[in-house]
């Protein structure tokens, strides 16, 4: 027994040395920086997390353009990958690693940062500097919890439809408009395809994601993935799986268990219609620009059910926050002003990425992008945008993956509709 | 004085046994005592990661009682379990004994047999994936070819997805079994098969009169080692199906991988690994008990 008290004991010290050993790191790097700071000059060097900082040109160059025009602000990414970013970020925060502010991935994260007052209210700064939230078209309501505006949006992604016009001209068939209704959408797409085998022309492609469904009902203003009522879902699972059985649309099965994707199928020439988020806007430009693909494609705004008013559209939005622990929130928020304002949002545009504050100059810019198609500029606006995966919702994820399990059965004909979406009704009430 | 010098170097020598095993015990105790201990506290608790640890009690294992996905996941886990013991069982036996003769290129053969296991199994998962795939896979083709109207989905169905599993996981583990069996098989002496044949006895007979008996404590042991690994089985699917359709591959180390990592319940996640680990636990020591029934010698 004994001999087993002194065991222990020696391991508990030596583990106690070794987090010893990690906890001085911080304090130590964070003197050396005030250091050199106080010695050389005015500048300040701002640490930022954020992800695969290396394939996002347009990241780097806000952040060379932010420095430019400030007086000696310095920024650092701390580089992480995608798929750990959230994990990290939170083991970031919750051990008072040196950094000062963060990009945001996944939604989820807002909420549990902004409760544990990790990151910092921006409300005085947004007073002070007299920022214009409406510039935002609803998207900065996401982050306001009861009057503390707690991040803003850099980039934000929305639903649009991609069309390849040489398709259309082949066809005989009219250009979709800037207001379509799913049921025009689907009688085009009937006449759209064509062909047999490996030569088919599909009429569009909705990717395998759940979101290829949910994304239409949200858009109608009255659905989310976390409720427990789900029927606002039917009509456009009846729309998908009859496209699917008529054969204009690719076989989900068949594209879940390949590689395909959705890009490859429309840069290759055999989709005629792909609604997707305007992310793929600068795939379409790179491959172009790479001589990939010579699709002649444009862009129009995503069709609207009947009864909703049109512009309607959701996207998700990519905000920044500032560590409550960092003693640099002033020079992060003189960053912050740049990246999510207008001149931030024109350098995202001239990636051809879509920023945040939409306004009219980043739109010129953005649209007259190298490569882009001309008559992309109406398609590219909207008058509502609804958030696809609100970051004020508790339990976010469970319901997600409900939704998209039971979304797998009902693509793949393995339930009804009616089962599928009795499954996610029953589900989602269980989770409450 | 002189009790006191045996005493010294008592110590001095029990200080150097703990020199020996410390490097070890170290890692042991930061890598493994901590982390399971805490797992075990964790379960008793509800967390996100982000706030406060609240203590719940057992309400994480009343949950799981009613939680519908815990008892298909648990379901799923025994599915593929039974299957992946039996055909690997059953498979890596069969190959022992071909490749235990006298063949020609018997080296090759046993170390393709082997391969697949030494293989990483994402790689595995994928290419598998491939062949699997509905409309072009290869197997596919190949049973349209021979006849078959209507081939399986396999990953896109939800009756088929599991058996592709279990396909993928008999075939990359049989080879290491096969190769405990050969080393089993080496050690029975060959003059018992002498005598047999003297008394006449046909070669299924000394199958089934010798080999097998003779095999007991390894079958014992691979029995043991397939059901440990079966119950765990995480990487193969998470790669091949991530436990779909809906819900029709998702086993338990899969459902603890979610809880955890993706809805961020590490205490409902510690509780079905709990559960995990009591259900191994429980099977071993049924084994272990059934060992002395088994082995004969």
């Amino acid at each position: 027994m004994k001999k087993l008290i002194s065991l222990l004991l020696i391991g508990t010290l030596l583990s106690a040395a070794l987090t010893g050993c990690s906890n001085s790191d911080s304090p130590e790097a964070a003197d050396s920086t005030t250091d050199s700071e106080s010695t050389t000059s005015e500048e300040v060097t701002i640490k930022v997390a954020t992800w695969e900082e290396a394939t996002n040109e347009a990241l780097t160059a806000v952040k060379e353009a932010f420095e430019e025009q400030s007086n000696g602000i310095r920024v650092e990414f701390i580089d992480i990958p995608g798929d750990d970013f959230t994990d990290k970020l939170t083991t970031m925060f919750n051990g008072n690693a040196d950094f000062d502010a963060a990009y945001i991935k996944d939604a989820k994260s807002v909420v549990s940062l902004q409760g544990k007052g990790q990151i910092l209210d921006l409300t005085p700064y947004i007073e002070q500097d007299n920022i214009d939230l409406d510039a935002f078209q609803g998207k900065a309501d996401y982050y306001d919890f009861d009057g503390e505006i707690v991040a803003l949006p850099v980039r934000a992604d929305h639903q649009v439809l991609f069309y390849n016009k040489d398709i259309f001209d082949a066809a005989g068939v009219e250009y979709p408009s800037n207001d379509m209704t799913w049921a025009e959408f689907e009688e085009k797409a009937r006449e759209l395809t064509s062909g047999e085998g490996t030569d088919k022309i599909y009429g569009a492609l909705f990717h395998t994601w759940s979101s290829m469904v949910t994304c239409w009902a949200y858009a109608d203003g009255n659905y989310s993935v976390a409720s427990d009522n789900h029927d606002a879902l039917i009509p456009y699972y009846e729309m998908v799986l009859r496209m699917q059985d008529e054969g204009t649309i690719m076989d989900y099965a068949g594209l879940k268990t390949s590689a395909i994707g959705y890009v490859g199928p429309f840069q290759n020439g055999y989709i005629a219609m792909l609604p997707m988020g305007t992310w793929t806007i600068r795939s379409m430009l790179d491959a172009t620009a790479a001589g990939e693909t010579d699709v002649n494609w444009s862009i129009v705004r995503i069709p609207r059910s009947e009864d909703n008013a049109p512009g309607s559209t959701t996207g998700s939005v990519t905000p920044i926050a500032i560590n409550a622990a960092s003693d640099k929130a002033d020079a992060v928020w003189e960053y912050i002003k740049f990246i999510t304002g207008g001149e931030g949002a024109k350098v995202y545009a001239s990636y051809g990425t879509m920023p945040g504050m939409v306004t009219e100059e980043s739109m010129d810019i953005l649209v007259s992008a190298e490569g882009m198609p001309e008559d992309v500029a109406e398609g590219l606006t909207y008058e509502h945008f609804y958030m696809d995966d609100p970051s004020t919702m508790d339990n976010m994820a469970e319901y997600q993956t409900i939704v998209d399990e039971e979304h797998d059965m009902i693509m793949l004909g393995e339930s009804s509709i009616e089962e599928g979406i009795a499954n996610m009704n029953r589900r989602s009430e269980a989770l409450q | 004085m002189n009790k006191k010098r045996i005493r010294k170097l008592e110590t001095r020598r029990m200080i150097v046994g703990w020199m020996f095993i410390l490097p070890n015990f170290i890692g042991f105790f930061i890598f493994t005592l901590i982390p399971v201990v805490f797992a075990f506290a964790l379960s008793f608790t509800n967390w996100d990661g982000f706030s406060e640890i609240e203590f719940v009690g057992l309400r994480n294992f009343t949950a799981m009682v009613r939680d519908e996905t815990f008892r298909i996941s648990l379901f799923n886990t025994i599915y593929f379990s039974v299957f992946n013991i039996a055909l690997t069982l059953v498979i890596a036996l069969g190959l022992a004994v071909l490749l235990n003769k006298k063949l020609k290129g018997r080296n090759f053969f046993r170390a393709a047999v082997f391969f697949p296991y030494v293989a990483s199994s994402v790689a595995v998962a994928t290419v598998w994936n491939m062949l699997f795939q509905k409309d072009f896979g290869p197997i596919n083709e190949f049973l349209r070819f021979a006849g078959v109207q209507n081939p399986p989905g396999w990953t896109a169905s939800v009756e088929w997805a599991m058996l592709a599993v279990i396909i993928v996981s008999v075939w990359k583990g049989m080879g290491y079994y096969m190769v405990i069996f050969l080393a089993g098989l080496q050690g029975v002496p060959t003059s018992l098969y002498e005598a047999a044949t003297v008394d006449g006895a046909g070669s299924w007979k000394q199958f089934t009169k010798i080999t097998v008996p003779m095999l007991a404590p390894t079958n014992f042991f691979v029995l043991m080692m397939l059901t440990i690994n079966s119950f765990k089985i995480f990487d193969l699917i998470f790669v091949m199906t991530e436990g779909g359709p809906g819900r029709a591959t998702l086993t338990l180390a899969n459902y603890i991988y979610r809880q955890g990592f993706e809805f961020w319940n590490y205490g409902m996640s510690s509780a079905i690994s709990m559960v995990l680990f009591a259900i191994v636990g429980t099977l071993t020591v049924i084994q272990t008990r059934l060992e002395s029934r088994w082995v004969n010698y």
